[in-house]
């Protein structure tokens, strides 16, 4: 870490966005959960990659470890935190998916992401936003969501 | 030479010592093994645990059941206790008066005071020096909410607070051109009544409120009488510690705290007879207890929960025991003053007031546990010669002198689930023992209680390991103060939570309670039940009534494992000066095993005898 530097404009504390091809999507519900959490954020136009990966880019370079990424093409955002491998993200959303309260809670999570609080998960999410690392962890909730929809496939087999 | 095998049922396990006799009557313990006890102790399921139990043990010995001499009984203690908890009083809200709640994200800061209006109305407000708290509904955007405060503010309107039903009071704050105090999610908003004296505070970052904590202080806001301000009384204790509040005050609202009649017990004693209320608090009731000591019987005011608990204890007692439900006594009975979360009827925004209650739990005792049966069913079913060995207290002392460092005259303690019990063995080979009401199934009520849980399993969870907070995704401190971090993420659950780690990993908490908060509930429940009892139950067979005249305490059982207990009691009993510590039966078992091997020896003894 370089010493007494004083801080850049890029350094401030802040969770960073990193967009391409954005101008199509309305992020302000993200921005809105971020602010009533009380963390600043700074929005930075990238050149090209997928949500993903513009995440994991966004966490690096974010001073608070945690990055959001739009792209603007797929219609796809997710957010990433710094020490997490890029293949796992935290959430990934599609904006024709959700709505801006699920839009919103995206924002509030990766506030107290920053904030290490426990993170709002409780309402109905598809799947497909849960991210994947959780499949090959003990305590995950998807090895719970696939075992019980195992179980009722099962079920309905049987009856059948 | 022969095989010998002791058998211990206890409530929760079942234990078991498998030794080689040889022809002098020495024992050579060859292995040992412990089950979960199928069905209530002293009932004929017990075999199946058994049975297991003693496959587990014969098989690192290489040896089949038929080869076995004997199995040896424990000639188990007829106890068993219940818990039940009473509340004894409860926060009522007539009308709608008051919203105290820990919103994560309040807006603003300070105290704001006015009329309660809603924010259509104020629109078509003049300004009157009149100042207004706006109730925003969760049905209008922030950014409309903020326009329209300060539209309104712009024509000299004075808004000193809102009251807003979504997560939105960061973000209209934000947007005001100078900001106010304002408590969000407000489940209730429409039961917040308009045109009412109001008052809205939000805590300073890192504080809690300090006016509408304080019945002074909201006398001074509202200009109560003294007798107004008594009534207040149980508003300013429901929001203390909270980091929002808003108070308002209604033409007949009105609070109170409100004594629920909880029942009275009645304790018999040899020489007198004694009522006790139950709402007079566990201190009056253990004080009671100690006038008429010996009890011989308690009765329970029936349609209360303390009687519906002492109904349950005698039914199943006398199912087990074949005996009318009459002739079972109640033997011990333990009091403990507790708080109890309850949702303040009437409130806005469901919040909790902490009621007080009284933990109480009950021990009965008869003459003699069916094992007799239950050895001639085990007989039958494995073909090996099944006899009551000797009793159960008896035994667990001579286990536990195996402990190496220990001589008579000494004490066991074992804290079960159900009844607390001691034993003393003098230098004269005496022993005496005493069986007490509350243990570990009472700390668990008292935390699943006092965290207001209302799940039973979670607080035994929480009562048998520690925590830890879960601080990032790769790390958690745990209550020491320790860091433990991860190579792969934690799951995003558990993230920023306060974890159990149970055996099976971490389980969150889904409660807002601080790490040490629960760390405190949690040892508080284990002083309040396991130490007191420990003081109490070694009082009752240390020679005359004395301690101190007791030269080493060994722990048995289950609780000797727990985590803090044996350092709860070890701290307790050191200004004593005893020795105090778990034991080691055998030198390797631990606090485990001392009856299973208790009896083990007792047999070998008795061959020695013989031969």
């Amino acid at each position: 870490m370089a010493d007494y530097t004083p801080m850049s404009e890029d350094r401030r504390p802040s969770v960073r966005v990193l967009a391409w091809r954005a101008v199509n999507v309305d992020l302000d519900a993200v921005f809105y959960g971020l602010e009533e959490e009380g963390i600043p954020v700074d929005v930075h136009e990238a050149v090209r990659g997928n949500a993903v990966s513009l995440a994991k880019e966004a966490a690096q370079m974010s001073p608070l470890n945690v990055g959001i990424g739009v792209d603007g093409r797929e219609g796809t955002l997710a957010l990433h935190h710094r020490d997490l491998p890029e293949e796992h993200p935290l959430f990934v959303l599609r904006f024709s998916e959700v709505s801006s309260d699920e839009l919103r809670k995206l924002g509030i999570n990766a506030g107290r992401l920053v904030k290490a609080e426990p993170l709002v998960l409780e309402a109905s999410e598809p799947g497909e936003q849960q991210n994947s690392h959780s499949s090959n962890d003990s305590l995950g909730v998807s090895n719970e969501l696939f075992e019980r929809m195992v179980q009722r496939i099962l079920g309905e087999v049987a009856r059948a | 030479m022969a095989y010998i095998a002791g058998v211990d049922v206890g409530n929760n396990t079942t234990e078991v010592a498998l030794a080689e006799i040889d022809g002098k009557g020495n024992a050579r313990f060859l292995s040992s093994a412990m089950v979960r006890t199928f069905g209530i102790k002293g009932t004929l399921r017990n075999a199946m645990g058994i049975i297991e139990a003693l496959d587990q043990a014969l098989k690192p010995a290489g040896l089949k059941r038929n080869q076995l001499d004997v199995v040896l009984l424990n000639e188990a203690t007829p106890v068993i206790g219940d818990i039940a908890m009473e509340t004894i009083t409860e926060t009522v809200i007539t009308e709608s008066a008051m919203i105290g709640h820990n919103p994560s994200t309040p807006g603003g800061q300070g105290l704001g005071q006015g009329r309660t209006i809603s924010l259509g109305d104020l629109a078509k407000t003049g300004p009157n020096h009149q100042p207004w708290i706006a109730i925003v509904p969760g049905a209008v955007e922030f950014k409309d909410a903020a326009a329209q405060i300060n539209e309104a503010r712009s024509r000299g309107v004075t808004v000193s607070g809102a009251i807003v039903q979504k997560d939105d009071g960061v973000l209209i704050n934000n947007r005001l051109q100078s900001p106010v105090p304002i408590v969000d999610e407000v489940r209730h908003i429409d039961r917040v009544p308009v045109g009412m004296a109001a008052a809205v505070e939000v805590a300073r970052p890192g504080r809690t409120i300090e006016k509408l904590c304080n019945p002074y202080d909201i006398a001074t806001l509202f200009h109560l009488d003294s007798d107004e301000t008594r009534h207040v009384v149980p508003i300013a204790r429901a929001l203390m510690g909270t980091r929002s509040a808003v108070v308002i005050k209604t033409p007949k609202g009105d609070i109170e705290e409100r004594r629920i009649p909880a029942g009275k017990i009645t304790l018999i004693g040899h020489k007198q007879k004694v009522d006790v209320p139950v709402d007079e608090g566990a201190d009056a009731i253990m004080a009671k207890l100690a006038t008429v000591c010996p009890l011989e019987e308690i009765h329970a005011e029936a349609g209360t929960n303390v009687g519906g608990m002492f109904e349950q204890v005698r039914k199943v007692m006398a199912d087990l025991t074949d005996q009318p439900v009459s002739s079972i006594r109640v033997q011990d009975i333990i009091a403990v003053d507790t708080f109890k979360p309850q949702r303040v009827l009437g409130a806005l925004a469901g919040e909790f007031a902490m009621g007080n209650a009284v933990g109480l739990a009950a021990m009965v005792k008869t003459q003699k546990l069916p094992m007799q049966r239950l050895a001639r069913k085990l007989q039958d079913e494995i073909g090996v010669s099944t006899v009551v060995g000797g009793v159960e207290a008896e035994m667990a002392i001579r286990g536990a002198l195996t402990t190496p460092g220990t001589k008579p005259p000494l004490a066991t303690l074992d804290l079960g689930g159900g009844s607390t019990d001691a034993s003393i063995i003098n230098e004269a080979g005496e022993i005496r023992s005493v069986h007490l009401a509350g243990a570990g199934d009472m700390v668990t009520l008292l935390i699943d209680t006092e965290l207001g849980l209302e799940d039973y399993e979670l607080a035994e969870l929480i009562k048998k390991y520690p925590l830890s907070k879960v601080e990032t995704l790769f790390h958690m401190r745990h209550e020491d103060g320790s860091v433990q971090f991860f190579d792969k993420p934690l799951d995003p659950k558990l993230f920023g939570r306060v974890v159990v780690l149970t055996d099976n990993g971490p389980v969150p908490l889904e409660t807002k309670h601080l790490l040490a908060q629960i760390v405190a509930v949690r040892q508080q429940a284990k002083k309040k039940v396991f130490v007191r009892n420990s003081l109490r139950a070694l009082e009752r067979i240390a020679p005359a009534g004395n301690i101190r005249l007791i030269n080493f305490v060994v722990l048995v059982g289950g609780s000797g494992m727990d985590f803090e207990i044996p350092k709860m009691i070890s701290d307790a009993l050191f200004e004593y000066g005893v020795v105090t510590g778990r034991g080691n039966v055998r030198g390797t078992e631990g606090p485990r095993n001392a009856v299973a091997t208790g009896l083990v020896l007792a047999n070998a003894k008795a061959q020695k005898g013989k031969a």
